[in-house]
């Protein structure tokens, strides 16, 4: 009798630790996850990214943090963190102030606090809020200056890139908007600007992102016609340059909020890409207030630039993958010549800035996948502590390419609290750019 | 035919050595990056897909080849701004072009017999090299100063120019067919923009002014060389009659300065300009000058002049259609016109023919559109763009004509240019293959019977861009039909660094 105990015990606890329907995945630091074991992992990333996985695609190496990241993406807004709880509530996608009813002047801040990180998830603005508060808590890092490279990644590996600039000033959520004049009621300025190869060179798109439902301006710069040319600001899901990226997939999601129906479908824990387990540093730039990511930064070395690896060309190898808590949110767009059908968003729920999105076309079938890395930055006083997107990228699933955009990285310095002109985002200034 | 040799066989290495460079990026000079060198290596062969007829020369048959234009682009920006002084912050950007026509030297033989007729112009027309731009910009605050040989182009418009007209254009090696930007030639002047920001209602309140100093530059838009293949068709009036063409470029003087000013804001959602400018036109007055020195006693004169021109511009987004609209209208303050019985025949009499003037009012509409055709296209929008172009000459007069032969081959008969004239333009655009493969089609109309039309695909096999592109004239021998018999197909290979 005592054998057969042993058996049934044993048989049960082989039933309650091995992946299945309702059982919980189990991955510790230092497990390599592919297509041996992709089983320790299913239910922690969506299905589609799993299939990567299993294919051989992706592998996942498993680690641990040495910092919690929501203390640093909260210490950006911690000012206000307290006085903004329950300041301010949606009405009709715009946020009100919750006594007067009225729009809200400037906020400093996040607008939500009382949803970060914990979102009731049984509010149906919810998913709204959660992303209101992500689009904030990227406009608290002040004005941002970095170059790019835009990489198109094919079957056989690395295809063509371009270079650019990428400029942004908020004037609102971020402490240094307060006293600028914004009658238009400027949310954010923004400013692209390609400058390699020779036959995009110039090339250059402003936006002004109001606050409120008021639509974008975008202007862009095209050195074919040099002059300034008005664009739609409806165009969101057209490719950028024709690669896999939409204008909307900039940070995860560069839309306007009020442009997309939000719902969170549950919170659970999942996996999200780290650059490393450790935080990295910031440094000076020479500029009064500038912090700005160093040139020993962790490069991420993707499937084209490691010949030993067997996976995709496109498969970021060295990133970590962390066990974190995530929103899974359901999204689509209300604009109905939108180019995507429904997504699947998950959202680190510390710190909303790593995510993967999983985006089906317009008849409901899955196309392409977003992944979007993160990692936590500290100068050496500690007085600047923030989290920051890493790396941005699109994988057709159809086609087997994928753009990635190369953010951080040792040729491409990331500068926050950057000193900035206003003027460059004035139709006038705009024309600096101009050939 | 050792020298066609000779040409091929160093364009073959020059090819080989760019396709064992790696991908197409720009060179940097300094270890701060602020030093950059770029530029392009384009090679452009045409081929003539119909007959010449009439008065266009020279005259070659479909299928010979017409055009093999060289460009050679070196470009050095460099921003100081590791080293700006009290918040000015300087930059300079240089550019050399490198050009060299091989058609007359190796293209057809009509083409051959023009440099052997006219060995002086076309030595100078077929290869040029110099700094094409040259310029410094200086920045501080809300004012910005571009200083320098320069292009600056205002306005909305495609394809025809209303207020974009402060540069002059080069159409001798191509005209409609070559991209406006192609065809711009800079200048030297001093441009400054101020920015206001917002002046009551209005916000991005700007003003701009340039000038370009008459003492310092004459540049003017050339007339293509007699017999060169994109030439107004016209009678070989030195050949035939012993009446030659004498051009009178401006005098390098103070009076001759080009200047403009404008301003721009958005108010109410709408981008707006207001303008004047002086410039030159991009064709000269002509006239007919009695001259007992020539065999035929007389000679033609074309003769620059300066011409003012009024206007304002507008641009929107129209929320219900998802549509830019574009508007501009211009006022053409004593544009020289061609009145043969003023301009021509009073020389038949032994008096100069004068250069008459009047004002046109000229104005477009137009709009672009971002669309979705997924039967075509699942991942890239077409972007359609069309413009209607209106132009209307006060005082007009029932002489009023193009300075082009119409009839064959009658020297003296001229197209009208009638009280109020219409055109149509329209273009549409998209990528395929992750933007590798980008193909545009762009027409245009004019209601007097005449097509321009121009398809093209671009493919980006990086470090290199090649464009086929075919461009087609047809219908009846007014404004651009002018040119209906020099139909090509054209193939450009461009290196990018």
């Amino acid at each position: 009798m005592k054998w057969f105990k042993s058996v049934f015990l044993w048989i049960s606890i082989s039933l309650i630790f091995s992946p299945g329907k309702g059982v919980t995945a189990v991955v510790s630091p230092g497990d390599v996850i592919d297509k041996s074991n992709w089983q320790q992992v299913e239910g922690l990333i969506p299905r589609q990214t799993l299939e990567w996985v299993k294919k051989g695609d992706l592998v996942l190496h498993i680690g641990k943090l040495n910092y919690d990241p929501h203390t640093y993406e909260k210490a950006i807004v911690e000012k206000n963190f307290e006085a903004n709880m329950n300041k301010y509530k949606l009405v009709d996608s715009d946020i009100v102030d919750a006594k007067t009813g009225q729009p809200a002047g400037f906020i400093e801040g996040i607008p939500f606090p009382e949803y970060f990180p914990e979102a009731d998830i049984n509010d149906p603005d919810a998913g709204e809020k959660v992303m209101i508060n992500r689009e904030y808590l990227q406009l608290s890092q002040g004005n941002l200056r970095f170059p790019f490279h835009f990489l198109w990644i094919d079957g056989n590996g690395f295809d063509r890139e371009a270079k650019g600039v990428y400029y942004q000033s908020p004037l609102d959520g971020y402490a240094g908007g307060r006293d600028i004049p914004n009658q238009e009621k400027i949310q954010r300025y923004q400013l692209f600007l390609f400058q390699q190869p020779y036959d995009v060179s110039g090339t250059s798109q402003l936006t002004w992102r109001f606050k409120g439902p008021t639509r974008d301006n975008n202007f862009a710069y095209l050195p074919s016609i040099r002059r300034v040319r008005r664009l739609t600001p409806a165009n969101r899901s057209d490719a950028i340059l024709g690669s896999d990226f939409v204008y909307d997939d900039a940070w995860g999601y560069d839309g306007k909020v009020s442009d997309y129906n939000w719902k969170i479908i549950k919170k659970q824990d999942g996996l999200m890409a780290f650059l490393s387990e450790n935080v990295e540093p910031l440094e000076k730039t020479g500029s009064p207030g500038e912090w700005g990511t160093t040139s020993g930064i962790k490069p991420v070395v993707f499937g084209y630039q490691d010949k030993a690896y067997t996976g995709a060309k496109w498969a970021p190898t060295n990133v970590v993958w962390v066990k974190r808590p995530v929103y899974v949110l359901e999204a689509q767009s209300k604009d109905p010549y939108y180019n995507l059908g429904s997504q699947e968003i998950w959202i680190d729920a510390g710190t909303l800035v790593g995510l993967i999105k999983v985006m089906n076309d317009r008849s409901g079938d899955y196309w392409k996948t977003a992944l979007i890395s993160q990692n936590a930055f500290e100068s050496p006083d500690k007085s600047i502590r923030l989290m920051s997107m890493t790396t941005q990228q699109i994988i057709d699933d159809r086609t087997g390419h994928c753009t990635n955009v190369e953010d951080m990285s040792p040729r491409n310095q990331w500068v926050y609290y950057a000193k900035e002109d206003l003027n460059k985002y004035s139709l006038s200034g705009f024309t600096k750019f101009c050939k | 035919m050792k020298k066609r040799l000779f040409i091929f066989t160093m364009a073959s290495c020059v090819l080989c050595i760019c396709m064992t460079l790696g991908p197409a990026w720009a060179v940097y000079a300094d270890k701060e990056q602020a030093i950059e060198i770029k530029g392009k290596v384009q090679t452009r062969i045409s081929v003539s897909t119909e007959d010449t007829e009439g008065f266009t020369y020279p005259e070659v048959d479909s299928g010979s080849f017409v055009q093999h234009r060289n460009l050679a682009y070196i470009e050095l920006n460099h921003d100081l701004k590791n080293h700006s002084w009290k918040d000015v912050n300087i930059k300079y950007r240089l550019v050399g072009r490198f050009m060299y026509e091989g058609a007359y030297d190796y293209g057809d033989e009509a083409i051959q017999d023009v440099t052997n007729r006219f060995p002086d112009e076309i030595s100078d027309f077929k290869n040029d090299a110099d700094l094409w731009e040259g310029y410094a910009d200086i920045s501080k605050g809300d004012l910005f100063i571009r200083i320098g040989r320069q292009s600056l182009a205002w306005g909305e418009t495609d394809l025809f120019r209303l207020l974009d007209n402060v540069n002059p254009l080069d159409n001798t090696y191509g005209g409609l067919f070559e991209d406006l930007d192609d065809r711009r030639i800079p200048l030297k002047m001093i441009r400054a923009n101020y920015n206001f920001d917002s002046v009551g209602p209005i916000s991005s309140f700007g003003i701009e002014g340039y000038w370009i100093p008459g003492f310092m530059e004459d540049e003017v838009s050339p007339v293509a060389p007699f017999g060169t293949r994109y030439s107004f068709p016209l009678a070989d009036f030195e050949k035939d009659f012993g009446i030659p063409t004498v051009t009178l470029f401006p005098e390098k003087n103070m009076s001759n300065s080009r200047f403009g000013v404008r301003h721009t804001g958005i108010l109410g959602g709408v981008n707006y300009t207001i303008a004047h400018m002086r410039t030159f036109g991009d064709l000269p007055g002509a006239r007919l000058v009695p001259d007992a020195a020539q065999a035929g006693g007389a000679r033609f004169e074309y003769v620059y002049d300066t011409l003012d021109i009024s206007g304002l511009s507008l641009n929107v987004y129209e929320p219900a259609t998802d549509t830019v609209i574009r508007a501009e209208a211009a006022y053409f303050w004593d544009e020289d016109v061609f009145i043969p019985s003023e301009n021509v025949f009073p020389a038949f009499g032994g008096v100069n023919g004068t250069i008459p003037e009047k004002d046109f009012i000229r104005f477009m509409v137009g709009f672009d559109k971002f669309i979705w055709i997924r039967a075509l296209n699942q991942k890239s929008t077409f972007f359609l763009s069309g413009q209607y172009f209106g132009a209307y000459a006060r005082d007009h007069e029932d002489g009023m004509s193009q300075p082009a032969q119409k009839e064959y081959p009658d020297p003296l008969t001229f197209p009208a240019v009638k009280e109020y004239e219409q055109q149509m333009t329209f273009m549409a655009s998209t990528k395929y293959y992750n933007g590798k493969i980008e193909p545009q089609v762009a027409i245009a109309y004019d209601v007097r019977s005449a097509w321009f039309f121009q398809p093209q695909v671009n493919y980006i096999m990086d470090p290199f861009r090649i464009l086929l592109q075919y461009n087609r004239i047809q219908g009846k021998r007014t404004n651009f039909g002018l040119l209906r018999d020099i139909d090509q197909v054209s193939m450009n290979l461009t290196y990018v660094f």
